[in-house]
């Protein structure tokens, strides 16, 4: 038997031992085994190591092991409660995923609402503010208006002009 | 309706009755306590651990899908806490103190003696062999430990097993070759 062949059988051992080889991969490791003495031998260890781990049977539960996992629990029943009265049912019964979505939108939605909080309104003028904004600059020369019509008068401006010339 | 009656028992539960979560936890724990004592070898903190474990299963009951077989899930969960909960230094203290180096004991001894009909030699030997193989187990990296510990005393499949650690199924066969190989080495001399 060749080394490498050893090398490749003693890989598998473990898993030809748990049955977790294919059928072809089972026949080959199992071939081997009948003829490699030195392999049979490092199987027959493998077994006799398993045989021993599987006496150790474990312990049975401490006699307080029920009380006071039935204290936790009880204090876990009311955390759960306390936490589950502010949640709707529908939402508690949601898949996780679909929780997580919800939760995700729910953010979202309050982000966009707040942001609509922060852009400044618009200011909306009664007729008489909005008459005056658009002749403010009227409002300005205010005292070339008031003499206008009295500078389109020619009586006016005749009289004026014989008025400076007199003086 | 279900193949596996604890998954029928989870989905009763998932609809509020609470009995199916009790007939689950009287079902599962002692498999649960002595998969962590045998990862930890701490009885306290195994029991500890086992608890959460069975909180946890309370409290993310509604996250449970019955696709696959309640006991795969369960130890899921269990793995999950061995993993994350042991690296921490609460459990880490407890575990230094109640089994100091060189004192440790395997529990389930005391069982062995009173039903043991075995010479005195022999049950010498056996415990040699068991206190060796309770060395070999602890000093194992923590991945190959679980994967041993799924293997050899709950027989999960390598497939099983890959889930539950959440690696390929290759890397379950080399972790259960490599941790078999482990042992054999350490216990050898009493198989001889």
């Amino acid at each position: 038997m060749s080394r490498e062949e050893c090398l490749k059988v003693k890989e598998n051992v473990s898993a030809f031992l748990d049955g977790e080889l294919s059928a072809q991969e089972r026949q080959h490791v199992g071939g081997h085994l009948r003829l490699c003495s030195l392999c049979k031998k490092e199987y027959e260890h493998l077994t006799g190591a398993v045989a021993i781990m599987r006496e150790w049977h474990g312990i049975s539960p401490s006699e307080t092991f029920d009380r006071q996992f039935q204290k936790k629990l009880q204090k876990q029943r009311r955390r759960l409660r306390r936490g589950r009265g502010r949640i709707p049912a529908f939402i508690q019964h949601l898949p996780a995923p679909y929780r997580l979505a919800l939760a995700t939108a729910m953010s979202l939605l309050l982000i966009v609402l707040g942001g609509l909080l922060l852009i400044p309104k618009p200011t909306y003028l009664n007729p008489y503010e909005i008459g005056l904004a658009r002749n403010l600059d009227l409002l300005q020369n205010f005292e070339v208006i008031r003499y206008r019509d009295g500078l389109e008068n020619f009586d006016i401006i005749n009289a004026m002009d014989e008025l400076n010339e007199a003086t | 309706m279900f193949k596996d009656p604890d998954v029928e028992l989870m989905v009763r539960f998932q609809k509020g009755d609470e009995e199916a979560f009790q007939r689950l936890f009287n079902k599962h724990k002692r498999g649960i306590i002595n998969f962590i004592y045998r990862f930890c070898q701490d009885r306290g903190v195994a029991e500890e651990l086992a608890q959460e474990v069975f909180l946890r299963i309370y409290e993310s009951a509604h996250q449970y899908r019955p696709t696959a077989k309640f006991s795969s899930w369960i130890f899921r969960i269990a793995t999950n806490i061995c993993l994350n909960e042991l690296r921490k230094a609460e459990y880490q203290a407890k575990i230094r103190t109640s089994s100091p180096s060189g004192q440790s004991r395997w529990e389930g001894d005391s069982e062995l003696e009173d039903r043991s009909r075995q010479s005195a030699h022999s049950l010498l030997e056996t415990k040699e062999r068991r206190e060796r193989l309770r060395r070999a187990i602890t000093k194992l990296p923590e991945r190959q430990r679980i994967a041993l510990i799924l293997n050899i005393y709950y027989d999960f499949s390598y497939r099983e097993i890959a889930e539950q650690i959440g690696c390929p199924e290759g890397t379950v066969k080399t972790l259960i070759h490599r941790s078999k190989e482990a042992i054999k080495q350490a216990i050898m001399p009493t198989l001889e």
